[in-house]
């Protein structure tokens, strides 16, 4: 049975899918019904050339500005944020921090390769990362090499990526896929690539699920991805990342049986937007948007662009004076580094944390920094949809709360929220003006801090 | 039995079993194996808070006269990754030591390396100040600590160690329950505070851990509040849902910041304006790393030293996870951790007496060399270190010639 295309709906699955609608998208999508929205989502032939590499000059923090920047203004731009938004799930599950390996262009490349492959084969994906060289540089797995095989990637390859801590492995199978993963060597050319070395791959017999063989790597992937344990694994993952709650058993059986089938990331994600329990209200009010995706959401819905790094280098200083009607380049950078998380630095190989660990003192306080560095700004933009605002908030206070949620692609909103954006708005006080008071309130308020 | 904690009142101690059983953690404990942080908050936050006997010592109060005992503070310092014991408590005596280890071995006699003898059986790496603490009695090695059936993981592990329960089904952490019982019907959220860069599962119990996360603005000050009347009017007249789903949990994270704030913004000030961390104790290329458990420290001794209430820290030293280049990681590691120490007993002044640092480690190291490094192990070490601690080793060292499978 078709998901009813109302607002809600609507508005729920762009939010979720991808970073949040425009007006015009959702109409659409009403429309079209939402069963056709998603295949239009996941449609790679749709998605552009995601730009020319990033200069290389060296680490510093300087390069993590332009990979951040350059992710930014791709997912703020792109027709097809679905796919953009799917990167960053993809970043997030093979999460590999490139202060290890100081290469933001390492990091640049494995973020191409969930762009390019993250809609295709899990098996194809999972036999890249071990080819990935951000990847082995990041998990010890380039130092791995016959007699002295070191477990870190397969134990990750197993628990992280493919299977899960319960995942029907043991001690016996990591140490033996260790050995399968021995001599994936790193050519420092120039790109660097890795390169299956036959000299220093333990070649011997391994037991791996208990059968037997002369394995590589790619036979313990391909050892893995015929588990039912890994298709469970993948599916609960997805829907946990994107729905927020933990999937009910016959939603997990049913997702997990639309995986296995071809083992098709794509065929996941379009069974999943486009289940009922998708959108029932625990899963509506049941994640917590990570920073960079409120970063997106923001400054894609107010129409606010960002600086092109792969034609204009970034300013030497941080510029105060902004483009006519623009922010400043650093606005986004400031607002990522406010609220602690930025592309290519996740705190561990387990990713970004879940939900409640975003709302603690240190978070909250840095979206409310976050908030605050953006609405600064607020009376200099000179985008359509601030222009809206703008013009709702100088005729009638009620009308700009509504002008600001359709602009960051929200539906429905609580009447306390509202009624503090309409008290911030006609509030007199302090040496802050009525707009970004009220823009603060809004970008600070459940409906945005939810996703 | 194991038993670290030493005191005014050794009688009130209470068994490592019955604190487990009070903090619902159940026995963790198997064969050889032991948890030590419970036995401590067992005495450091236990009993001097429910009874105000075990004050801190003459001097140990910023508090003044008159004001509430403020209790001992424990700091909780995780070494994420797996701590290597073999090569951080080195058994130099023992024969088999070199055996096992191989190419890893420390060479104990060669005087180069940085290494504190602590007694004929073992001596300490790269850890100067815990060495004279060692040598002041100060400093509890607890050995061989660790469960049976570890898998081997990170995050299972660590939440094992958090939740204090062999088969995670608490779904709380160990110290959030022992605050919990500590703070009463109406804790004050500043009472455990997280200062690493993941807010530890450690804590959570029936109300939400504070992570406050070094170098931060923390916003709410007198002069944000002036600047920002119009919103903070907004925020002041919000009412505070209640409930627990996290349409709740996002609007309450707003109003509790307005809350606490106010408290901590005086104390915790501008990034900007916090002096400088020295970074010279560190590797250039990892200075960072350094400098933010030195950032942890120093918070940690200004909320004390600032009266802040807070009982138990966490702080997060990570990347002990020594597959490849043990050598040269492993010592800087142990390295900043000792120098942070020294940094933070100096900036605590007085309050260290009333003061325990634990560090914990997810799982420990296999004895073997792998060529450049360790793999995952079973029995790990921990280090209790402050004035009131009975110095000295306690729990039982795994044997080195017989492993259980796999560790």
């Amino acid at each position: 049975m078709p998901i009813e295309p109302t607002p809600r709906n609507a508005a729920h699955l762009w939010r979720r899918a991808a970073f949040g609608a425009t007006p015009e998208e959702l109409a659409q999508t009403q429309r079209n019904g939402i069963e056709a929205t998603v295949a239009a989502m996941f449609d790679h032939r749709r998605a552009v050339d995601a730009g020319r590499p990033l200069r290389s000059v060296g680490y510093s923090a300087y390069e993590t500005e332009h990979l951040n920047l350059w992710f930014l203004r791709l997912a703020t731009t792109s027709p097809t944020p679905a796919i953009e938004k799917l990167t960053w799930f993809w970043h997030g599950h093979f999460a590999t921090n490139l202060d290890k390996f100081e290469n933001p262009e390492l990091l640049h490349a494995q973020l191409l390769t969930f762009r390019r492959y993250g809609l295709g084969r899990f098996d194809g994906l999972l036999k890249l990362m071990a080819r990935d060289p951000a990847m082995i540089l990041w998990l010890d797995l380039e130092q791995s090499i016959v007699g002295r095989p070191n477990e870190n990637y397969a134990r990750e390859l197993m628990e992280l990526f493919s299977l899960g801590v319960d995942g029907g492995y043991n001690q016996f199978d990591v140490a033996n896929a260790g050995r399968a993963f021995t001599g994936y060597t790193l050519e420092t050319d120039r790109p660097p690539t890795v390169m299956l070395n036959a000299g220093l791959h333990d070649d011997g017999t391994k037991t791996i699920f208990g059968q037997t063989g002369r394995f590589d790597g790619d036979d313990v992937v391909d050892l893995i991805v015929a588990r039912p344990e890994c298709h469970r694994f993948v599916a609960t993952r997805l829907w946990t990342r994107y729905a927020g709650t933990t999937p009910p058993n016959d939603v997990l059986e049913f997702l997990s049986a639309a995986f296995a089938t071809r083992l098709s990331i794509k065929d996941l994600l379009v069974a999943m937007f486009t289940h009922p329990a998708f959108y029932a209200d625990d899963v509506r009010n049941g994640l917590v948007a990570q920073p960079v995706e409120s970063v997106v959401a923001a400054l894609r819905g107010l129409g606010i662009e960002i600086i092109d790094v792969s034609t204009t280098p970034i300013p030497d200083d941080e510029d105060l004076d902004a483009p006519a009607g623009a922010v400043p380049w650093f606005v986004p950078i400031a607002m990522l580094e406010e609220m602690g998380q930025f592309v290519g630095h996740p705190p561990n190989v387990g990713g970004w944390p879940h939900n409640e660990p975003w709302l603690d003192a240190t978070r909250s306080a840095g979206r409310l920094n976050a908030a605050i560095v953006l609405a600064e700004w607020i009376d200099a933009i000179d985008s359509a949809p601030v222009r809206a605002i703008r013009a709702a908030a100088d005729r009638d206070p009620r009308a700009a709360v509504g002008e600001m949620f359709a602009a960051l692609g929200i539906a429905e909103w609580s009447d306390e929220t509202a009624v503090a954006i309409v008290t911030a708005l006609t509030a007199a006080g302090g040496a802050v003006g009525p707009l970004p008071t009220a823009l603060t309130v809004a970008l600070t308020s459940p409906e945005v801090i939810l996703s | 039995m194991t038993t670290i904690a030493n005191g005014p009142a050794p009688g009130r101690l209470r068994t490592r079993r019955q604190f487990l059983t009070i903090a619902g953690c159940g026995a963790l404990g198997a064969a050889g194996a032991s948890i030590a942080a419970p036995v401590l908050l067992d005495r450091y936050l236990g009993d001097s808070a429910t009874t105000g006997s075990v004050g801190p010592r003459s001097g140990g109060s910023t508090v003044g006269s008159g004001a509430p005992d403020p209790g001992f503070v424990l700091v909780s310092v995780q070494l994420g990754g797996g701590i290597d014991f073999l090569n951080t408590v080195v058994p130099h005596s023992d024969s088999r030591y070199r055996r096992i280890r191989g190419d890893g071995t420390l060479d104990v006699d060669g005087g180069e390396l940085p290494l504190t003898q602590l007694d004929d059986a073992y001596s300490l790496y790269a850890m100067p100040f815990l060495g004279e603490q060692w040598g002041a009695g100060n400093l509890a090695i607890v050995h061989g600590v660790g469960w049976e059936g570890s898998s081997l993981s990170h995050f299972e592990a660590t939440d094992m160690w958090e939740q204090g329960s062999p088969d995670l089904s608490t779904r709380t952490g160990w110290l959030g329950r022992a605050l919990s019982d500590l703070a009463g019907p109406e804790p004050d959220p500043l009472i455990g505070l997280s200062l690493g860069e993941v807010s530890p599962s450690m804590y959570a119990a029936g109300w939400s851990p504070v992570g406050l996360e070094p170098g931060r603005r923390i916003p709410w000050s007198a002069q944000f509040r002036e600047e920002y009347r119009a919103l903070d009017s907004v925020i002041v007249d919000m009412q505070a849902p209640v409930g627990d789903d996290l349409v709740s949990l996002a609007r309450n994270s707003q109003l509790d910041l307005r809350r606490i704030g106010a408290r901590l913004g005086p104390i915790v000030g501008n990034p900007e304006d916090r002096e400088p961390v020295d970074d010279e104790t560190s590797d250039e290329e990892f200075a960072g790393d350094s400098a933010f458990l030195d950032q942890q420290f120093d918070l940690a001794a200004d909320l004390i030293n600032g009266g802040i209430p807070t009982r138990a820290f966490h702080v997060m030293h990570d990347g002990f996870d020594t597959h490849a280049n043990q050598a040269a990681d492993l010592p800087r590691l142990l390295g900043e951790l000792d120098a942070s120490l020294r940094r933070f007993n100096q900036r605590l002044g007085p309050a260290a007496e009333r003061v325990v640092v634990a560090t914990w480690s997810e799982f420990g190291r296999r004895p073997e060399w792998n060529g450049d490094g360790t793999e995952h192990g079973t029995a790990g070490v921990q280090f209790v270190v402050g004035p009131t601690v009975r110095g000295g080793h306690h729990g039982e060292p795994p044997p080195l010639d017989r492993f259980d499978d796999d560790d």
